[in-house]
């Protein structure tokens, strides 16, 4: 199988339709198991109480927030280098879902500050390099709207988010290089988890429902997008898509 | 109630847990409204409303 053939919009198109519906149950699924496993069998904090339980949602979409920038970054680079519209496109479409799950972590964020730390907001490292994140992904959708020309948007959006990515290691790392008032990593890949764990695995069953989500979301948006700019191509059935509409 | 109370941490937990609701409601219902729109206007249809 020539798996190049879905770099083309064309060929894409069926195939995210096709999928989409299975991320979607599959994100609906791991939510409704993560609040069960969150909010039933995980017990309360001995510190915080019940409020530690906004972390459920705030550290899968704080991690979705960074990871999705580098998947938009990676598309970049191949649309950069390939030449290809589809890669652009998904980059394209990654950034309304980066910057909502950008907005949800800092809103969760700061009503999980005020009972633990007495405040919403600091302008500690961590806070302040995720809000430059969202200011970040509202500058890549402000950028492509202000470009008529697609295939110059895609460059010059393209060239941002690459330049953007050096962002990430900042926010990731913040905790580490400088004094914060947010807490370090919890859960890294080179040591044990310093939490309880069935508060651990309802965390990352919800985190696995914010990538089910976010890979639906965009399979959506990059549908929309290829027909907002294939309109007129041959290989739209026309007559299809007005039966539907 | 006494879950809905948190532990007194109520007003926190909800309105985390409640503004995400809002915002994933947000996007999946303006993303459909959109993906609606361009199939419209790919299909030739012209928009009558």
């Amino acid at each position: 199988m020539n798996l190049y053939r879905f770099a083309s919009p064309a060929a894409f198109y069926p195939v995210a339709g096709f999928w989409m519906p299975w991320f979607a149950i599959a994100a609906a699924v791991c939510t409704v198991v993560g609040l069960y496993i969150g909010f039933v069998v995980a017990p309360t904090d001995f510190q915080q109480g019940q409020a530690y339980r906004i972390i459920f949602i705030h550290v899968p979409s704080a991690w979705m927030s960074m990871f999705i920038w580098l998947v938009m970054a990676f598309w970049s680079l191949l649309a950069l280098s390939m030449n290809t519209r589809l890669s652009a496109m998904m980059a394209q479409a990654l950034a309304p879902s980066g910057a909502w799950m950008t907005f949800i972590a800092l809103w969760t964020g700061a009503f999980w500050g005020r009972p633990t730390w007495g405040t919403y907001w600091a302008w500690d490292a961590r806070m302040t390099s995720e809000l430059i994140l969202l200011f970040l992904y509202f500058g890549v959708i402000a950028l492509r709207n202000a470009i008529d020309d697609p295939r110059r948007a895609d460059r010059a959006c393209s060239v941002l988010i690459l330049v953007g990515a050096v962002n990430i290691p900042i926010i990731y790392f913040s905790v580490q290089w400088w004094n914060t008032l947010h807490q370090g990593a919890s859960v890294s890949l080179t040591a044990a988890p310093t939490m309880a764990a069935t508060m651990l695995a309802g965390m990352l069953v919800m985190s696995l429902a914010a990538w089910f989500y976010t890979i639906a979301v965009a399979l959506v948006r990059v549908r929309a997008i290829i027909l907002e700019r294939e309109q007129g191509a041959a290989w739209i059935d026309a007559p299809d898509l007005a039966r539907r509409t | 109630m006494q879950f809905l109370d948190m532990g007194n941490y109520g007003f926190y937990v909800w309105t985390a847990y409640g503004v995400t609701a809002l915002a994933i409601a947000v996007e999946v219902l303006s993303l459909r409204a959109r993906l609606r729109a361009a199939a419209r206007a790919a299909s030739g249809v012209e928009d009558t409303r």
